[in-house]
C-alpha cells in the first residue's frame, strides 16, 4: 500500500487515542488542498501490508482506534479493506476519511466502519466551480449512504474565503444530513494553488457566525481553528 | 573661623599649573599647600612662609611630588615631628572594604595574612614587605583594598604559595557583568523574572558560587565542574544552602501549629487552625518558610486527604472558594530567591489510599477525629475544586503556573466511579497541560511514591515505611554526568564504563561533601532553623532519610557516538540500560558502604543540556555529538528520545518505560503527541492505557499555549499572531521546559524567560 505516514492522534477519531493512516494518491485538485505532497499516485512510499499491521499492533496497547486518512483512501479500497479485517481481529474501532467520490467502494465497507469524516466540499451543483471537479452527485450519494448505516457520519467542510461565501456553507447545510457538521478553517500556510497564499486564514469569529446561523438546520456543528481547537458550537 | 578668613585673603599665583599623579593638570593651590601644613600641626607662620615659597618655586608643570618634597623639607627645617606627621599625612591611601579610607599600612597585610590564612608571621612579613615595595613603585596617591588585596595574591602565586592565595582572594563580579545584569538580566532559570531581587541575587550567587568552587571543593572536583565532565546543582547554594527539596507533612502542623521562622523568636506563633481558611494559609506559609532554608521544590503530598478533615460539614463552593485561596496565594507569593514564584507542587488523591484508611486523622485544633477512612466524600471534594479552580485559570485565563499539580493514580481509581474527576482532570491535561499524572500500579512500586513538578521523586522502598521514607524529606543533592563526553574520549566498551566509573567516583566525593555541609548547617551552624525544628518529638526535617542522587544528560547522544545509533536501535539500547543500571549498582554498593540513601535521576536539565552541549562543541568540534544548531547546541534531557523523533508514541512509550524502574530518585514521560492542543476523552483514555500496560511511573501532556497579552485571548499551540486583535509582538508561549509548564520569552515585553538551548529545543519539538 502507498502511503504517506502514520501518526498518533487524540484528535482524529474524537474522543479516542487513534493511529492515523495516511494514504498516498488523490483523484481531486483542491486548490486549498493542505496535503498536496499526498496527491501524487506515487507519492509516499510503498509499505507491506505486513509491516503497516505490525505498527498498528505494536501500537495497539495505547490506541483505541485506527484512522484511515490520504489522500484518498479508497483509491487503494482493497488494502482498506484488509487494514479494516485486521482492525476487527485487533478489537479496534475504524475511522475513514474520504472526499466522498466513491459511494461504491465505499459501500462494499461501509458495515466496517465505525465512524466516516466526508468532506463536503461545496454546494453539491458548485463542485465544478469551487473545487474544479463535477463530482457533487456522488458526494450526495456517499452522504446518504453513510448517514442512513450503522456508521457515525461527520461531515466537513474547509471554510476558503476567496473561494465560497456564506451562502455556500448554508447551501451546503442545506443539501446533508449528518450526526455532526465541522466547519474547518482554512490556513494559507500550506497550499496547492499559490493564489491562496493570498487568501487571508478563516478567522475563528467568522467559522463560528456561520455555525450560529446553520445551526438550526443541522443541530450539531463544530468548529475547528489552529488557534482555539475543537468547538462544539 | 579666623585661619580660615586669613587664608582666604592670601594671594595666589593663579597661572601656574601643578601635574598631579593621575595626570591631570590642576591650578596651582596655595590655599592646598597651607591647609597641608596646618593640618600636620605647623604653626600659622610658618604654613604660610612654606606655602609662600612654594608658590613662587613653583613653575608650569611641576609635579605634585616634587612640591611634596619641597613641603617636606621645609617642615623638616621648622620641627622634624611636623615633618614627620605631613609625610604620613600625604602618604599612600587605602580605601578599604569598611568604607574608610586609611593610611597604607604594612603590617595589616601581616596581620591578615595570618589571620585569615595561617601564613608563617615570617613569610607574613615578608610577603607585605615586597608587597610595600610593589606599592611604592605604582606612584600612586591611593589604591583600593581589593587591588593590595590582588598585589599581595601575585606575590603569593609568585613564591608558590597556592593554597594560602586560595584562602586569601577576594571573590566578586566584574563591573561589567553587574552593569549587564541590571540592564538586561539574565536567563538561566525560566521561573526568575528581571528586577532588582534578580539583580542580588545573581551578585550574591556569583560570590558564593565562587566561594564554593575554590573554598569547598577541592580543585579535582571543581575542575570536573568547570569543564563539563559533571555539573554540580546550585553551586551558589553549595556553602549555606546545600539541601535541595522537601516533601511535607501536612499532619505535623496540623498538630502542632507553625512557627514560619523555625524557632517562634522573631515571628508570631500560630496554634493548630481551627478553620479550612487557616490551614489553608498555613500550608502555603509552611512552603514559603521552608524554602528560605532550602534551595529547591517544596510539595506536599497526600495533601487533599490531610486537608479533608478540615472540609467536613462544609458547603462545595466554601471548599471551593479557600481552595482557590490557597492556589492564588502560591501564585502571587513573589517570595522566593530572588522574588521567584516559590516552586510547589501539590500531589493529590482521588480516594483515600488502602494505607491512609487506618490511620488516625488530626482535624480543627489539632484533635483526632477518627481515622481519614471517614473522610472520603471530603478527600474526593477537595480534589475536584482543586482541579476546578485550576480549570478557570487566572483572572486573566492563562494558567496558574503554580503548584504544579499532581495526580496520583491508583488501581481502585481507573474505574468507572471515577470517570467524572479524571475527566476533569484530563480537561486540565487538554485546556493548559499542567497536570501530571503518578503511576501506582506497576511491580516496581510499593504503597506511596511522591513527585515533584521538577520529578525528584521518593518511594517507600527505603526503609519500608511510607512516612519515614516520603514525608519530612527529599532530595539532599544530586549531580549530573555528562554521558556523551565519555563515550567522545573512549575506544571501547570498556574505556566507556571506565570513564563512567571515574564520573561516579567524582560524583560520589561532591555529594558527600555536600551533606557534610548541610549537616553542619543543620547542627553546627544554626542556619536552617524551619529544618531543626521539632515537631513530634523529632526534628521536622529527616536528613537521615534524604537522598544523593546521581543524575545524567544526553544519554541518546552518548549512545550515537558510541554506537552510531541513538536510543531507537534496539542494540544501542542495551547499551544505555547497561549504563544505567551500573550507575544503579554503583547506588546500592554506595548504600551499603555508608548507610546513606543513593538514588538515580533522570536530571531536569533546564540549564545544563545546553551547558554541555556548548562545552563539547567547543573542546570536541564536529566529533560532538548534539541537537540543535550553530545558534544553539543542546543534549537530549537523560534517557529521553530526542523531541524531533520520528517514533510513534507507543514506541516511545516502549522505550522510555524502560528507564523509569531504573530512576527511582526522579524520571518523568513527556506525552507528546505532537499535536497542538488534544482532545480529554482521548487523553484520558490514554491516561488508563499508560497506567495499565506500561512502567512509565510519571508523566505530563505537554501542551503549547499562546497568550495575548494585549486584548488577553489564550490560544492553542505557538502561535505568531493573535487570531483576535492581530498582535504579533506582545504575543507570550507557554510550554513546559523540563519539569514545569513556563513563559517562553517570545513576547517583546517579557522579562525572564527560556535559555537559548530549550528556546531551541520548542521549535524543534514535533508537532504537526
Amino acid at each position: 500500500m502507498r502511503i504517506g505516514g502514520h501518526i498518533t492522534s487524540t484528535l482524529e477519531f474524537p474522543g479516542h487515542m487513534s493511529i492515523v493512516i495516511f494514504t498516498a494518491g488523490c483523484n481531486l485538485r483542491c486548490p486549498y488542498c493542505h496535503n498536496p505532497e499526498l496527491i501524487p499516485m506515487d507519492g509516499g512510499e510503498e509499505v507491506p501490508l505486513d509491516k503497516l499491521f505490525t505498527q498498528v499492533e505494536e501500537s495497539s496497547d495505547f490506541i483505541d482506534a485506527v484512522v484511515i486518512s490520504g489522500g484518498e483512501p479508497l483509491l487503494q479500497e482493497k488494502d482498506v479493506k484488509k487494514i479494516l479485517n485486521h482492525c476487527q481481529e485487533l478489537d479496534l474501532k475504524t475511522k475513514l476519511d474520504t472526499n466522498g467520490c466513491y459511494p461504491k467502494k465505499l459501500k462494499q465497507i461501509i458495515d466496517q466502519l465505525d465512524y466516516v469524516a466526508l468532506d463536503v466540499k461545496a454546494p453539491f451543483d458548485k463542485y465544478e466551480e469551487i473545487i474544479g471537479a463535477n463530482v457533487g452527485e456522488l458526494v450526495r450519494e456517499s452522504v446518504d449512504l453513510v448517514y442512513n448505516s450503522d456508521s457515525f457520519l461527520e461531515c466537513r467542510t474547509t471554510y476558503v474565503p476567496s473561494l465560497m461565501n456564506g451562502d455556500d456553507i448554508k447551501g451546503i447545510a442545506q443539501e446533508i444530513s449528518c450526526d455532526i457538521y465541522t466547519l474547518q478553517q482554512f490556513r494559507n500556510q500550506m497550499v496547492l494553488d499559490e493564489k491562496l497564499y493570498q487568501t487571508p486564514n478563516a478567522t475563528r469569529d467568522e467559522l463560528y457566525n456561520f455555525a450560529n446561523k446553520i445551526k438550526p438546520i443541522l443541530g450539531k456543528i463544530k468548529i475547528k481553528t489552529a488557534e482555539f481547537g475543537d468547538e462544539i458550537i | 573661623m579666623k585661619d580660615a578668613r586669613i587664608i582666604a585673603a592670601i594671594p595666589t599665583k593663579a597661572e601656574t599649573c601643578v601635574l598631579k599623579n593621575n595626570g591631570i593638570f590642576e591650578k596651582f593651590s596655595h590655599e592646598k599647600i597651607l591647609k597641608s601644613c596646618l593640618m600636620a600641626g605647623a604653626p600659622l607662620w610658618a604654613a604660610e612662609k612654606i606655602a609662600s615659597h612654594a608658590a613662587r618655586t613653583a613653575y608650569d608643570g611641576v609635579t605634585t611630588k616634587e612640591i611634596k618634597i619641597w613641603v617636606h623639607d621645609s617642615l623638616k627645617q621648622v620641627k622634624p615631628k611636623i615633618a614627620k606627621k605631613y609625610l604620613k599625612n600625604n602618604q599612600l591611601r587605602v580605601r578599604t572594604s569598611r568604607d574608610t579610607i586609611e593610611s597604607f599600612d604594612k603590617s595589616k597585610i601581616e596581620k591578615t595574612l595570618i589571620v585569615e590564612t595561617d601564613a608563617d608571621p615570617v613569610i607574613a612579613d615578608k610577603i607585605a614587605t615586597e608587597v610595600w615595595k610593589e606599592v611604592k613603585k605604582l606612584d600612586v596617591e591611593y589604591l583600593t583594598a581589593p587591588m593590595l588585596r590582588e598585589i599581595v595574591n601575585t606575590k603569593l602565586v609568585e613564591h608558590g604559595l597556592e593554597t594560602l592565595r586560595r584562602r586569601y582572594t577576594r571573590l566578586g563580579i566584574p563591573v561589567y557583568n553587574i552593569t549587564n545584569l541590571i540592564e538586561n538580566g539574565s536567563r538561566d532559570n525560566a521561573n526568575m523574572i528581571h528586577n532588582p531581587e534578580t539583580v542580588h541575587k545573581y551578585v550574591a550567587d556569583e560570590a558564593l558560587k565562587q566561594y564554593a568552587l575554590l573554598h569547598i571543593l577541592p580543585n579535582e572536583l571543581a575542575d570536573a565542574h568547570m569543564s563539563g565532565d559533571l555539573h554540580i546543582h546550585d553551586l551558589e547554594y553549595f556553602a549555606g544552602r546545600p539541601i535541595n527539596c522537601l516533601q511535607h507533612d501536612l499532619r505535623s502542623f496540623i498538630k502542632n501549629g507553625l512557627k514560619v521562622d523555625g524557632t517562634g523568636d522573631h515571628t508570631s506563633v500560630a496554634g493548630p487552625p481551627n478553620h479550612i481558611e487557616t490551614l489553608m494559609n498555613h500550608a502555603g506559609e509552611i512552603m514559603l518558610a521552608a524554602q528560605q532554608n532550602m534551595s529547591g521544590g517544596q510539595s506536599m503530598s497526600l495533601w487533599n486527604v490531610f486537608m479533608a478533615p478540615f472540609a467536613q460539614g462544609l458547603p462545595y463552593e466554601e471548599v471551593k472558594q479557600a481552595v482557590q485561596m490557597f492556589i492564588y496565594n502560591l501564585n502571587m507569593a513573589y517570595a522566593a530567591r530572588g522574588s521567584q514564584v516559590p516552586f510547589t507542587s501539590i500531589s493529590m488523591e482521588f480516594t483515600v489510599p488502602e494505607f491512609l484508611k487506618e490511620e488516625p486523622a488530626y482535624g480543627p485544633k489539632g484533635r483526632l477525629v477518627g481515622t481519614y477512612d471517614d473522610f472520603e466524600e471530603e478527600t474526593r471534594i477537595l480534589q475536584r475544586a482543586f482541579t476546578e479552580v485550576l480549570l478557570d485559570g487566572d483572572s486573566d485565563g492563562k494558567p496558574h503556573l503554580f503548584p504544579n499539580t499532581i495526580y496520583t493514580l491508583r488501581k481502585e481509581v481507573l474505574k468507572d466511579e471515577f470517570a467524572e474527576d479524571l475527566k476533569l482532570v484530563h480537561e486540565l491535561s487538554s485546556k493548559y497541560g499542567t497536570a501530571y499524572f503518578v503511576n501506582m500500579l506497576p511491580d516496581y512500586r510499593g504503597q506511596m511514591a511522591n513527585y515533584m513538578g521538577c520529578r525528584t521523586s521518593l518511594g517507600d522502598n527505603w526503609t519500608g515505611n511510607w512516612d519515614k521514607d516520603c514525608l519530612r524529606t527529599g532530595n539532599l543533592a544530586y549531580i549530573t554526568l555528562n554521558l556523551p563526553r565519555m563515550a567522545y574520549q573512549s575506544r571501547d566498551e570498556e574505556e566507556l564504563f571506565e570513564y563512567l566509573d571515574s564520573y561516579l567516583r567524582l560524583s560520589e566525593e561532591i555529594l558527600m561533601i555536600r551533606r557534610q555541609q548541610s549537616v553542619a548547617c543543620l547542627d553546627d551552624y544554626n542556619m536552617l532553623p524551619f529544618l531543626t525544628q521539632e515537631l513530634d518529638g523529632e526534628r521536622y526535617y529527616r536528613v537521615e532519610n534524604s537522598t544523593m542522587t546521581f543524575g545524567f544528560v544526553g544519554l541518546n547522544e552518548m549512545l550515537r557516538a558510541h554506537c552510531g545509533t541513538g536510543m531507537e536501535d534496539p542494540d544501542s539500547l542495551k547499551l544505555g540500560l547497561k549504563v544505567i543500571d551500573y550507575m544503579n549498582r554503583r547506588a546500592q554498593e554506595l548504600k551499603k558502604e555508608t548507610g546513606l540513601r543513593w538514588t538515580i535521576i533522570q536530571t531536569p536539565a533546564e540549564s545544563t543540556a545546553h551547558r554541555f552541549a556548548m562545552i563539547d562543541r567547543e573542546k570536541y568540534g564536529s566529533a560532538a555529538v548534539t541537537q540543535g544548531d550553530l545558534d544553539a547546541y543542546y543534549y537530549t534531557n537523560s534517557s529521553h528520545l530526542p523531541v524531533d523523533t520520528s517514533l510513534s508514541l507507543a514506541e516511545k512509550i516502549r522505550i522510555e518505560e524502560q528507564f523509569h524502574s531504573r530512576t527511582s530518585g526522579g524520571h518523568i514521560f513527556h506525552a507528546f503527541m505532537g499535536e497542538s492542543h488534544s482532545d480529554p476523552e482521548a487523553l484520558m483514555s490514554l491516561t488508563n492505557k499508560i497506567a495499565r500496560k506500561s512502567n512509565i511511573g510519571f508523566w505530563a501532556y505537554s501542551s503549547a499555549l499562546s497568550f495575548c497579552m494585549k486584548c488577553k485571548t489564550l490560544m492553542k499551540g505557538l502561535q505568531d499572531t493573535c487570531a483576535s486583535c492581530g498582535e504579533q509582538k506582545e504575543v507570550e508561549w507557554y510550554d513546559r521546559i523540563t519539569g514545569y509548564v513556563q513563559q517562553v520569552g517570545r513576547s517583546k515585553s517579557a522579562s525572564g524567560g527560556w535559555n537559548a538551548g530549550k528556546m531551541k529545543e520548542l521549535h524543534d519539538r514535533r508537532r504537526y
